[in-house]
C-alpha cells in the first residue's frame, strides 16, 4: 500500500530533488562509476533513514539538522569503509565525491521530511525507493555518457578497457562535466513535455465527455 | 608565486561549482539577486576558511597521527555545523546582519564545497598554508558561480522558453552552457 502511494508521488520528481543530485552527477562519466556512487547512495540513505527514525523521539527540534548530518556522515563512513575493503578501485575512482554524499541535499531532505516522523520500517522503504529512483537516473546518465562520450561500454572505474561500440567517441562533449548538466536538462524537458501532453489529453477527454 | 597560482587554479580551472558540481544547488537557489549571491558567497568563504581550516588542522595533527583518519568526515561535518551555529549566534545579536544572513543559513550546512575542499586537500596532501589557500579559493569560486547564476536567473526572468523547458530545465541547460564557457579556463594550466 505504502509502496504504491510512494511510487505514485514519485512520478513527479521535484525539480529541487534533481538539483540535489548534482554533485553525484559529476562522477557519472561511466556506467561502473555510476553504479558505485548510486550503490553508495542507496545503502547510506537507507541506513541513515533507519537511524534517524529509530532516534526520532530523542532528537531535539532545535538541533535536528546537525544530528541528521552527523548520522548521515556516520552511515556514509560505514559504507566508505566497507567499499574500501571490498571494491578498493571504485573508492579510488570516486575520490572526494563519496564522502561528500553525507551532506547532499537528497539525504537531508528525505531524513527531515519522511524518516523523522515515521517508524523504521517505512523509513527504510522510503530510503530504498528514493535511492533506487536516483540510481536509475544516475545509471541512465552513466550509460548515455559512456556510450556517446567515449564510444565504449562497461569500462572499469578508471575508464580502461570495456567493449568498443563506436570506433570513435560520437559526442565526446558528453564526457565533460557540462555534458552531464545538459543531459539532465534535456531529460527533464522531455519529462515535462510528456507531463504537459498527458495533462492536455486528460483535459481534452474531459471536454468530449 | 606558487601559492598565487594555487589560488587562481582553485577559483578558475578547478572551480568547485563548475567542474565538480559541488554546492551547485545552493548557488542556484540562493542567488535570486546579485547582492544575495555576494552575501551568500561571503558567508560560504568564511565558513570554508574557519570550519574547513579547523577540520584540516585536526586531520593533520590529531586524526592522521592517530591513524583514525576515517573519522575525518563526521569530524568535518561537526566542525562546519559548529562554525555555522557560531555564526548564527553571532549574527543574532545584530538584527541587520541577522536579517541579511537568515536566508543563507539553512543552505550552509549542506554546502558540499566546504567538505569537498577539505577532502581535496587531504587527497593532494597539501601543506597547511596551501590548504588554507585552497579553502579561500573554493569560497571565492563559489561566490563567482553564484554571481554568474544570479545573472542567468535575471535574464531567464525576461524570456519565454518552450513550455517543455519552462522552469528548472531551462535553468539547468543555461547552467550547462555557463559550465561549458567556464571550461575554457582549463587551457590556462596553472600547475
Amino acid at each position: 500500500m505504502l509502496l504504491k502511494t510512494k511510487l505514485k508521488s514519485s512520478d513527479k520528481l521535484s525539480a529541487l530533488q534533481m538539483l540535489a543530485l548534482c554533485p553525484a552527477l559529476a562522477v557519472t562519466t561511466t556506467l561502473s562509476r555510476s553504479l558505485a556512487i548510486s550503490g553508495a547512495l542507496l545503502v547510506s540513505l537507507t541506513l541513515s533513514a533507519v537511524l534517524v527514525s529509530v532516534l526520532r523521539k530523542r532528537i531535539s527540534v532545535k538541533l535536528r539538522v546537525p544530528v541528521y548530518l552527523l548520522l548521515s556522515s556516520f552511515s556514509v563512513t560505514m559504507v566508505y569503509l566497507i567499499m574500501r575493503a571490498v571494491f578498493p578501485a571504485s573508492v579510488m575512482a570516486l575520490g572526494i565525491y563519496l564522502p561528500v554524499l553525507a551532506v547532499s541535499c537528497v539525504m537531508i531532505m528525505r531524513l527531515e521530511t519522511f524518516s523523522a516522523c515515521n517508524t523504521p520500517g517505512p523509513a527504510a522503504l522510503d530510503g530504498l525507493i528514493t535511492g533506487a529512483e536516483f540510481s536509475v537516473i544516475m545509471l541512465g546518465c552513466g550509460f548515455i555518457r559512456e556510450l556517446l562520450g567515449t564510444g565504449r561500454l562497461f569500462a572499469d572505474p578508471f575508464g580502461q578497457g570495456g567493449l568498443k561500440i563506436f570506433p570513435a567517441a560520437p559526442v565526446s562533449f558528453l564526457a565533460q562535466p557540462a555534458g552531464a548538466l545538459l543531459l539532465i536538462g534535456a531529460g527533464m524537458a522531455v519529462f515535462q513535455y510528456i507531463q504537459i501532453r498527458s495533462e492536455k489529453k486528460a483535459a481534452a477527454e474531459l471536454e468530449t465527455v | 608565486m606558487e601559492y598565487v597560482l594555487l589560488l587562481l587554479a582553485a577559483i578558475l580551472t578547478d572551480n568547485f561549482v563548475f567542474t565538480k558540481f559541488m554546492g551547485i544547488e545552493q548557488s542556484f537557489v540562493s542567488s535570486e539577486k546579485a547582492s544575495t549571491a555576494l552575501k551568500g558567497g561571503g558567508v560560504v568563504t568564511a565558513v570554508s576558511l574557519v570550519g574547513g581550516g579547523l577540520a584540516y588542522l585536526l586531520y593533520r595533527f590529531v586524526l592522521s597521527p592517530l591513524e583514525i583518519s576515517f573519522l575525518t568526515l563526521p569530524v568535518g561535518v561537526l566542525l562546519t555545523t559548529a562554525v555555522v551555529a557560531g555564526l548564527e549566534a553571532a549574527a543574532a545579536k545584530n538584527s541587520a546582519l541577522e536579517e541579511m544572513l537568515r536566508a543563507q543559513f539553512p543552505m550552509l550546512t549542506t554546502n558540499a564545497v566546504i567538505l569537498g575542499a577539505v577532502f581535496l586537500a587531504i587527497q593532494q596532501d597539501l601543506g597547511i598554508g596551501a590548504a588554507f589557500l585552497l579553502f579561500l579559493g573554493a569560497g571565492i569560486g563559489y561566490t563567482l558561480a553564484a554571481l554568474a547564476f544570479s545573472s542567468i536567473r535575471e535574464r531567464l526572468c525576461h524570456c519565454t522558453p518552450p513550455a517543455a523547458f519552462a522552469g528548472i530545465p531551462i535553468m539547468i541547460t543555461a547552467a550547462a552552457l555557463a559550465v561549458m564557457a567556464f571550461s575554457g579556463f582549463a587551457g590556462l594550466h596553472f600547475l
